[in-house]
């Protein structure tokens, strides 16, 4: 059997497993891992004994805040981030999604008053079974994550 | 017993609990039967209206002045405020100070809530965008109940623009707070919003849609109407053709002896006039209702003792 590694290892650093298929990308828009030049290596639609396939993300030297773990969570509430050094994992942290999120996303609704003026958007995150969706705390609109936009891809 | 509104915001109908809705009407009825004319002596409450509105913002006004308050305010966006571009916290920080409670009318979904989260005194929704309608949510409830004597076990039907007509979605998240049924008859393209069916769902309100008034006009007790909201049309909703669930003094021999028809008003075609002579027609004594409702909210958002409750 092959033994063929999809994505190589990293020496120290975050590895964000079993996340959805086609989900890594957004990972790293909200996070803005590419603006700050973060060295990644991402594998995308690999095989998985959990889902179909999913996505990999491994972090080069850099280890994820409990704040970033929180947002990994939104896009992804099932995934797994382990934090390696000299190759070896040295610590898990079990993510879930926050209470609520605030500034980093933008409403779908174009008339929400948190389009328009000056104040940072908030979100509550309604845990559902596989996935959340986000109740938008001023029009009270429930949206699916994928609907949402970031801050950063304005 | 405690005032379960003193100095609270009344922004979502979704923050009110059954007790607090027992509460408020039973004050309500109290003051409809017994006027208390200097319950809001010496307190100024702040009208601001940024959109159009006749019934609730006299209905506001007369509430406050009827229990010996004072008014100040605008009635639409092109005050002086408005005109130079002054944002919304910024008005609404600057008249929290001159007044004891703001009621705010804004054509944007959550403007209530920006306006209450930026200031420290009680504030009212009087309608935000397509989102909440709150207080038109209690007086709906308050004429339910005192139109059948109760609200636990009865068979509510909802006629008319569920998408964009903000009366029936925050009535429907209200209902999940009693044992009720609903029925649901829109026109194609005005169905309910996708998020108030998840909310009916995750809180075991029983419902169904259906295309015609006749089909599940002989189930229900209250037939609550609703016009065509054609000012919160986006283009690419625009739908042309009218309202086809219309209420008629012929349907009506199908109903039960004790139903109820209601609506918010203003209406169009929706209801024929020959309807308003049956013993069915209630909303006008509804819309009589705001007043007790609206003089109920005030007084316990700012007295934090009132007398016989």
């Amino acid at each position: 059997m092959s033994t063929f590694l999809s994505v190589s290892t990293i020496e120290d650093g975050t590895v964000i497993d079993h996340i959805p298929a086609g989900r890594a990308a957004r990972i790293i828009t909200l996070l803005g891992l590419d603006q700050r030049g973060q060295q990644m290596t991402v594998g995308l639609n690999l095989k998985s004994d959990r889902h179909q396939h999913k996505d990999l993300l491994k972090i080069i030297n850099y280890r994820l805040t409990d704040e970033e773990c929180e947002q990994v969570a939104v896009i992804a509430p099932n995934a797994t981030v382990n934090y390696v050094e000299q190759g070896k994992v040295i610590g898990k942290h079990n993510i879930k999604p926050p209470a609520d999120i605030r500034s980093i996303l933008i409403c779908p609704n174009p008339n929400c008053i948190s389009r328009e003026v000056v104040v940072s958007s908030r979100f509550h995150i309604k845990p559902y079974k596989n996935h959340v969706k986000l109740l938008c705390h001023y029009c009270e609109n429930l949206f699916e994550q994928e609907d949402m936009q970031d801050m950063t891809s304005c | 017993m405690t005032n379960l509104f003193y100095q609270r915001d009344i922004v979502s109908i979704a923050d009110l609990d059954k007790p607090a809705l027992t509460q408020l009407f039973a004050l309500a009825k109290q003051l409809k039967e017994e006027p208390q004319p200097t319950l809001l002596k010496h307190r100024i409450i702040a009208s601001c209206f940024y959109e159009p509105s006749t019934r609730t913002r006299l209905s506001f006004e007369a509430a406050a002045l009827r229990q010996g308050g004072q008014v100040i305010g605008f009635s639409d966006a092109k005050t002086s405020a408005g005109v130079k571009g002054e944002s919304l916290t910024d008005a609404m920080k600057i008249i929290a100070q001159y007044a004891d409670a703001i009621v705010v009318r804004h054509p944007q979904e959550g403007a209530a809530r920006l306006a209450a989260d930026v200031t420290k005194i009680p504030v009212i929704n009087a309608g935000d965008g397509a989102n909440q309608h709150p207080t038109q949510t209690l007086l709906d409830l308050f004429s339910i109940e005192e139109s059948q004597g109760h609200i636990d076990g009865l068979h509510l039907a909802f006629v008319g623009d569920l998408k964009y007509g903000r009366t029936i979605h925050s009535l429907v998240q209200a209902c999940s707070l009693f044992d009720v049924r609903c029925y649901f008859i829109s026109s194609e393209g005005l169905s309910l919003p996708e998020s108030i069916i998840d909310f009916m769902r995750n809180n075991g309100v029983r419902y169904s849609f259906h295309q015609r008034l006749d089909e599940i006009i002989q189930r229900v007790d209250v037939l609550y109407m609703t016009r065509l909201q054609k000012e919160r049309f986006y283009q690419a909703d625009f739908i042309s053709g009218k309202n086809q669930c219309v209420l008629t003094k012929e349907l009506l021999q199908l109903a039960k002896e004790n139903l109820k028809v209601l609506h918010p008003l203003p209406r169009n075609e929706e209801i024929e006039p020959a309807v308003d002579e049956t013993p069915y027609a209630y909303y006008f004594e509804q819309a009589s209702n705001g007043l007790y409702i609206r003089q109920a909210l005030l007084s316990l958002l700012l007295n934090e003792h009132v007398e016989g409750i």
